[in-house]
């Protein structure tokens, strides 16, 4: 009985210690501080009557915010997308992605204008939001386009270098993975703009190898969350198979729209069970089994991109939608 | 001596002759010489005559015996006798009570004979003024005198004179025609050095003279100046006395109506209105748009009557609490006190002590009225405040609910916001945003410098075309902003008040205002809208949003 005792306080004490341990999530963390900064501003009513940026964000509670880091961008983002009202949070994807979006005011139109995304319609949605769920995927051919135009222009000696060398600054952290390939292949015209976006942790007058080395042993903690997108399953053509022959099941049509790596997960739902020689590949196989009548085995396939370096904050969509395949095993002759 | 009427002639014939015949007899008659010759007397008035230097012709020992004074009236042809006395009896006196022309003769008689008929005789003109001035007259007014010399047309003055006495101080002298008769003059209702003589009771004195200093006659009444005054604060303090008679004199509010929010519900879409609560029974307290209007009069007067009347929609409270307990006077309504009565009297001066506070309604205006009239019913002054009830009532009332009204988070923010100074005219919005609406854009968010930026969509300033991109805004690249868009600097800027010319005010904080297309204020306020950061667009007076947040007008733009 005593044991017994011993036993359940000992649990119960494990417990209260893992409790104690517990860490808060990134997402509670956020939302902590973020309340905070709701709380300064609503101290300070006059602030919603201004249209510049001033008190609103030069206090603690928001930059607190900001030291987040990219951790906490994708709970910014979602916040932002829930309530627009707290549109102001996007100051803060700013100043941790150090990303500006250029605007222009078209007097014809009477309206703003953005250059780098023309297919933005304004007022549909702010831009911001687009630039998150899916501009960034521009980032390397702006990057691209802005570089060349920067190197012709310092070649030909020509003005107008200093506008493209911010106009690639201001693609921030998330044109990096470009950069340090550029750098790697020998542009070192681009170590200045990396340690710019890295804060200097790359130093202006860095080496290649330097470079490269710092990125392959930090670089994961340098990419941004953007958000994942669900990846699609694809568990093949329907099909016969004979008995005691090999069949295989073909989920390599499966692909993640963010290019993810994928991991696969098949399932029989149907049917006398086989055994499927590795159910976490693309592609299965199993022996039909021998029958007296006509039988068709369905077997799902789910994949999940879970893999893939941008998952560092659990995010959803990371699981497909089930897909099926049906398998017709003809009777035994 | 002048020579009279035939029957003197026959008597002087007589006396000739007698003379000679004494002369034969050597016994000359006495000679009676009267002083003065001519004399002027104010009728009720004595005039007094010697006869000491009448003397006899004979030789000394001889004296005047007996005088003998006679007054002729030559209005009634007749003779009195006066006064009849010994040798000490050379002086005589006698009271006119009628004015005209008269002759004072004296005939003196010596010792040596009985009788004698040499006289001398005085001219005398007996003068009566008489003035007759209304008992009242109005403070700042004239008044017409009438005024009678007599006697007429037989006997003009020297000069005449309108006196006007404050008690024995002399405070006015007008000259007037020196010719006798009736005529009528008016006194303007100032003293000598050209101020209105104050509200008291002063003496109207006709005087009458010649240039004999002792020759002069007065006449006179008694008029005292009213003054009945309206003294009307309005939302700019006190009005000036000569201006509230003038249209717009006093400006108030009349859509302040802090006391229930959900009157506002009653005048869709919320516009500003009157208050619907105030006639209830439980009283109002602490509206700011009560305004002070002070009553008063002078001198106290004991007869006549005082009339208050409302020309207004506004009402007329008898303190800063409303309610139907203490109301005064609603529109239309007048108040009347006799002041020969006592009690409405202290009913009247109650209110001049304390006095009432008046509501604007409506957007109309009108006037309240203080008018004395005389016990003849006779209006003599009155006075007029007249009242212009404004209001910011292009948009519509902010917002009473939640838990930081509108009302309390504009005027928490912009202090010299007055309530019924602003309205709200446009909801809020995150699209556009100050600057944008100054220069009447509703679909972009103007910042000054790229760290300005509250939104991915803000459109810099401090960037291509208009600036340099340094991080600082200069006054010529908000000029250059403005000109894009067709707004040139004014020739006026602050800190002065912005003329009517401005369209476009720009504050030392960065924000910035566009003048409204209204004539909100009847023309005492310049309205200006200002878009309020992501919050609503209201429209108010051009300095009422100086403070921390927008700073005070920095630059004036006008369209050229």
């Amino acid at each position: 009985m005593k044991a017994l005792m011993m036993a359940v306080i000992l649990w119960m004490v494990g417990d209260l210690g893992s409790m104690s341990n517990a860490q808060p999530t990134m997402s509670e963390i956020f939302e902590q501080k973020y309340q905070a900064w709701r709380d300064y501003l609503h101290s300070h009513p006059e602030f919603r009557f201004l249209s510049q940026a001033g008190p609103q964000f030069d206090c603690s509670q928001f930059r607190e915010i900001v030291s987040l880091g990219l951790p906490a961008i994708p709970y910014v983002a979602e916040r932002i997308a829930r309530d627009p009202n707290e549109r102001l949070l996007w100051r803060a994807i700013s100043q941790i992605a150090k990303v500006k979006i250029r605007t222009q005011y078209d007097p014809n139109r009477r309206e703003t204008v953005f250059p780098d995304f023309p297919d933005f319609k304004p007022g549909q949605q702010d831009v911001f939001l687009y630039w998150w769920r899916e501009g960034y995927k521009r980032t390397p051919d702006r990057f691209l386009n802005y570089h060349s135009e920067w190197q012709a222009l310092r070649e030909q000696r020509q003005a107008g270098g200093a506008q493209k060398y911010s106009q690639i600054v201001d693609l921030g952290i998330a044109a990096l993975p470009i950069i340090v390939q550029k750098v790697r292949h020998g542009d070192t015209s681009l170590i200045p703009i990396l340690s710019v976006l890295t804060d200097g942790i790359i130093g202006p007058n860095a080496t290649t190898s330097e470079c490269s080395t710092w990125w392959d042993q930090n670089g994961r903690n340098w990419l941004i969350p953007f958000p994942n997108r669900r990846p699609v399953a694809r568990a093949g053509e329907d099909r016969t198979a004979s008995p005691g022959d090999t069949a295989r099941l073909n989920g390599l049509s499966s692909m993640d729209p963010d290019g993810s790596e994928l991991s696969y997960e098949w399932v029989q739902l149907s049917g006398p069970r086989v055994s499927l020689s590795d159910a976490t590949t693309a592609t299965p196989a199993f022996v039909a089994p021998e029958l007296q009548e006509q039988t068709t085995l369905v077997f799902q396939l789910i994949v999940n991109d879970a893999g893939d370096l941008s998952k560092a904050v659990p995010t959803p969509n990371s699981k497909s939608l089930p897909a099926v395949v049906r398998i017709r095993v003809n009777p035994k002759r | 001596m002048k020579l009279r009427y035939k029957h003197q002639l026959a008597v002087l014939f007589t006396l000739c002759l007698m003379v000679s015949v004494c002369h034969a007899c050597f016994n000359l008659p006495p000679i009676p010489v009267v002083w003065p010759e001519e004399e002027i007397v104010c009728v009720d008035a004595y005039g007094s005559f010697g006869g000491a230097s009448s003397h006899d012709q004979d030789e000394a020992g001889e004296y005047i015996f007996t005088y003998e004074w006679w007054l002729y009236d030559y209005q009634t042809y007749s003779y009195v006798n006066f006064y009849t006395g010994d040798y000490y009896s050379y002086m005589a006196a006698y009271c006119f009570d009628t004015p005209g022309r008269y002759a004072v003769d004296l005939y003196v008689e010596e010792d040596e004979a009985t009788w004698s008929t040499s006289y001398d005789t005085c001219e005398v003109t007996v003068v009566r003024v008489t003035v007759d001035s209304p008992a009242y007259m109005g403070y700042k007014s004239s008044v017409e005198i009438d005024y009678m010399i007599e006697p007429e047309e037989i006997w003009d003055p020297d000069y005449v004179n309108l006196n006007i006495y404050y008690g024995a101080t002399l405070i006015r002298t007008i000259p007037l025609a020196a010719s006798s008769g009736s005529h009528w003059t008016t006194w303007d209702g100032k003293a000598s050095e050209g101020t209105w003589a104050p509200a008291a009771t002063y003496t109207v004195e006709v005087e009458v003279g010649t240039e004999n200093p002792d020759h002069e006659c007065y006449g006179s009444d008694v008029v005292t100046i009213v003054d009945v005054n309206l003294a009307a604060s309005d939302l700019f303090g006190e009005v000036a006395e000569d201006d509230e008679d003038l249209p717009n004199g006093a400006f108030i509010h009349f859509n302040l109506d802090n006391d229930d929010s959900s009157d506002n519900t009653q005048e869709a879409p919320k516009r500003p209105g009157a208050d619907y609560a105030q006639n209830g029974t439980t009283p109002v307290t602490g509206e700011n748009d009560l305004k002070l209007i002070e009553l008063s009069m002078a001198p106290p007067l004991f007869e006549g009557s005082i009339v208050l009347s409302n020309m207004t929609l506004g009402k007329l409270w008898k303190s800063t609490t409303k309610g139907s307990a203490n109301l005064l006077l609603g529109p239309g309504g007048e108040l009347s006190w006799n002041l020969a009565n006592s009690q409405q009297r202290d009913q009247f001066w109650q209110l001049c002590t304390n006095p009432p506070y008046m509501e604007g309604a409506s957007s109309t205006g009108g006037s309240v009225s203080l008018v004395y009239y005389s016990p003849t019913s006779e209006q003599v002054k009155a006075d007029c405040a007249y009242y212009h009830f404004i209001a910011a009532d292009c948009g519509s009332q902010p917002r009473t609910t939640g838990s930081l009204s509108e009302r309390d988070w504009f005027e928490g923010a912009f202090p010299n916001l007055v309530r019924c100074e602003w309205s709200i005219t446009a909801e809020a919005s995150a699209v556009y945003n100050c600057i944008a609406w100054s220069v009447v854009e509703t679909n972009v968010w103007y910042v000054t410098v790229e760290s300005a930026r509250l939104h991915s969509y803000d459109i810099v300033i401090d960037a291509p075309p208009w600036g340099d991109g340094n991080g600082t805004l200069s006054t010529t690249e908000l000029d250059a902003f403005y000109s894009s868009k067709n707004y040139v600097p004014s020739s006026t800027q602050p800190p002065s008040e912005p003329p009517a010319e401005v369209a476009v005010i720009y504050y030392s904080e960065d924000h910035a205002a566009h003048r409204m297309g209204c004539t909100c204020g009847a023309g005492k306020w310049i309205m200006f809208e200002s878009k309020c950061g992501e919050g609503p667009k209201i429209e108010h007076v051009w300095n009422q949003i100086n403070g921390a947040s927008y700073g005070s007008p920095s630059r004036y733009y006008r369209v050229p």
